[in-house]
């Protein structure tokens, strides 16, 4: 059976499974199969066990209840899904924040201010590929083996070693950094801004350092060259894009290495829809939200405690397939079904590529139903 | 019994947080296991910086940001940065999140979860 | 993955010969190379030995499993990411459509394959170290976790 893989953005679709054998897919998609079963939520009210239906109805009443609402989360819901969450937040003027920082590029690529490619075109044609402060060997294990640099494609019959150029930028030595080897250079750097100017300086035939001009002298040798960028590179370039869009016209091609799973999804659904992304942390800084419906996320296992202390003041309501920090505290818990496995839908790849799943179960409940019935109540 | 540990002074490194594929695939399964505890109190620092300040690979420190602390398990790898401190992302480096961390020996038990959990309310 | 060292460390230590060796040393890395065998160490089988021998029987189990080319996998420190199927110049060549182009290895029997997140021996007899005794160390040198060993190199 061919199963595609919601474990991170890359969502590989060569998956088989048979029984409990899973092919092809690495540990955190393979894991995500095998361990279905495991620590699953309860439909709960206040700590106590209830009926989903109940639940949904508690919910709605706290939702009406409520002067300010967030949506947070819906990375791992499909696109149906997140259509539904856009729809309650035009309603009742909530806020949506899925806790990606990519929203600023995702959008640049979405009004075509950046320019951008599918990671089948990387496969078939890019020289030198860039990875700018994300460790893709961690957090999309198969993003460089499936799509990018070990493959072979069209116009790069030879293999990595010859016809491609590997260059990893980062804050240190990560797994990804040590796969620079032969024909790759691994940047350290703790100032990506600088860089980026030296970058842009050597490819305006300036001085730059040693690395800078070999990097440069490879990208001159071909006209496809990508450069996927990760949290790390959002982290370095703060809210200075200007120079980045300079760097990746002169280079080729910007793909987003946003690990999570249908972050793009969660972006064009609120672009299509209009909708300002908002950002969770703030509004729990500035007071401005009494109500979250957490959606397939465990804010407690990724917000700075000082931040979540205050999400904890909150009334929430938790929709996920498992038992995570954050339904641990919640008002509501509304247990759904895991994408892709137990539910089928539509989901964007990294490079915005929709992908339709396949999913192995069937659940009765699931994010859209789920969602779609809050919807309904209010 | 003569204990080392308590001898060696306090080091203050930065804190980097990276995401770990190991990490991510537990807690995909089950955040509550013993496999979480496993994957995600660990703080990795570099080899040099080990043997600049004496850390040996294994043991169990005190990882302190501000006033609040946890104790987890030191690795040395050179994945992480010379000048810093690694943490996996999850519920541990929330919880110690800021610039600079403290790290020092200890005979403690490693944090679990649920203790932090208790600490957010 | 036990060191010479390691080994070493428990054996007698008497560089006694009786084992064909010069050094114990010498020996502990034979042992790891399945070139020699535990039990051609004698006095390693007298009793006030056990305690060691048992502990080098448990090390070695490590080295059993490795396959005729010397290739050790250990699942432990594999994340599945398949560099070591999509660089394998067998691969590449058997199945150009499937493992050479990034997608999992379409191959019956492959020399490796990922199955339930870890990569897994399926058949060296296709390995280039087992037919063409060529030194290649493709999977090895892209694997940034250690997952990969080979015999030779430890």
């Amino acid at each position: 059976m061919m199963w595609v893989c919601t474990g991170c953005s890359c969502l590989c679709d060569d998956i088989e499974i048979e029984g409990d054998v899973v092919r092809h897919a690495c540990r955190i998609g393979a894991g995500l199969y095998l361990n279905r079963s495991v620590a699953r939520a309860e439909p709960l009210i206040d700590g106590k066990r209830t009926d989903i239906d109940s639940a949904i109805e508690r919910a709605v009443e706290i939702l009406k209840d409520s002067k300010s609402v967030a949506i947070y989360g819906l990375n791992n819901s499909t696109l149906e899904a997140q259509k539904i969450a856009m729809k309650i937040a035009e309603k009742i003027s909530a806020y949506v924040d899925n806790g990606s920082k990519f929203g600023k590029l995702a959008e640049m690529i979405l009004r075509k201010e950046i320019p951008s490619t599918t990671l089948e075109n990387v496969k078939d044609y890019a020289y030198v590929i860039f990875y700018w402060g994300c460790d893709v060997h961690n957090s999309m294990p198969r993003h460089m083996s499936r799509y990018t640099y070990y493959p072979r494609g069209k116009k790069r019959q030879r293999g990595y070693e010859e016809d491609r150029f590997l260059v990893v930028v980062d804050v240190r030595r990560s797994h990804t950094a040590m796969l620079a080897k032969k024909n790759a250079v691994f940047i350290k750097t703790d100032d990506d801004g600088k860089l980026i100017r030296e970058f842009l300086t050597a490819l305006e035939g300036g001085i730059a350092s040693g690395d800078v001009l070999r990097v440069v002298k490879e990208l001159k040798k071909s006209d496809f060259n990508v450069i996927f960028g990760g949290g790390g590179l959002i982290e370095g370039l703060g809210n200075e894009f200007e120079e980045f869009v300079r760097f990746v016209s002169n280079v080729g091609y910007f793909i987003p290495a946003d690990y999570r799973t249908n972050s793009m999804g969660f972006f064009k659904s609120l672009f299509e829809a209009g909708i300002p992304k908002a950002n969770l942390e703030d509004l729990l800084i500035d007071e401005k939200v009494d109500t979250a419906i957490i959606v397939g996320s465990d804010p407690l296992n990724s917000m700075p405690f000082d931040v979540a202390k205050r999400l904890l003041k909150l009334k929430l309501i938790v929709i996920d397939p498992k038992v995570s920090f954050t339904s641990k505290m919640a008002d509501v818990v509304i247990p759904s079904a895991i994408s892709g496995v137990e539910c089928g839908g539509k989901m964007i790849r990294s490079d915005f590529v929709e992908v339709e799943l396949k999913p192995i179960f069937k659940s009765e409940y699931d994010d859209a139903k789920i969602l779609r019935s809050i919807s309904e109540g209010l | 019994m003569l204990r080392f540990a308590k001898y060696l002074k306090k080091v203050e490194l930065k804190l980097v947080t990276y995401r770990d594929g190991f990490q991510v695939s537990v807690a995909v399964k089950d955040k509550f296991g013993d496999e979480f505890v496993e994957k995600s109190a660990v703080v990795i620092i570099h080899p040099d910086t080990a043997k600049t300040f004496g850390f040996k690979d294994g043991q169990i420190v005190k990882v302190s940001s501000y006033e609040r602390c946890a104790n987890l398990r030191l690795k040395v790898s050179e994945i992480a940065p010379e000048n810093g401190a690694l943490i996996p992302k999850s519920i541990y480096s929330c919880y110690l999140y800021s610039d600079k961390i403290t790290i020092e020996p200890t005979d403690g038990e490693i944090t679990t979860p649920n203790e932090l959990l208790e600490r957010y309310t | 993955m036990p060191s010479p060292m390691d080994i070493y460390k428990l054996l007698p230590k008497t560089n006694c010969k009786l084992c064909g060796e010069q050094t114990c040393m010498s020996f502990a890395f034979k042992l790891i190379k399945k070139e020699k065998k535990l039990e051609d160490c004698k006095p390693l089988f007298e009793p006030e030995f056990e305690e060691q021998r048992k502990k080098i029987e448990e090390m070695l189990k490590v080295v059993e499993k490795a396959t005729e080319t010397g290739l050790v996998v250990n699942e432990d420190l594999c994340i599945g990411c398949g560099n070591c199927i999509v660089v394998c110049p067998v691969h590449v060549y058997e199945d150009p459509e499937g493992a050479g182009s990034g997608f999992g290895v379409r191959l019956e029997n492959p020399i490796l394959r990922v199955e339930n997140g870890v990569v897994r021996v399926v058949d060296v007899g296709l390995c280039r170290r087992y037919k063409e005794k060529t030194i290649c160390v493709a999977c090895r040198e892209n694997c940034p976790t250690s997952a990969i060993a080979f015999l030779e190199e430890l």
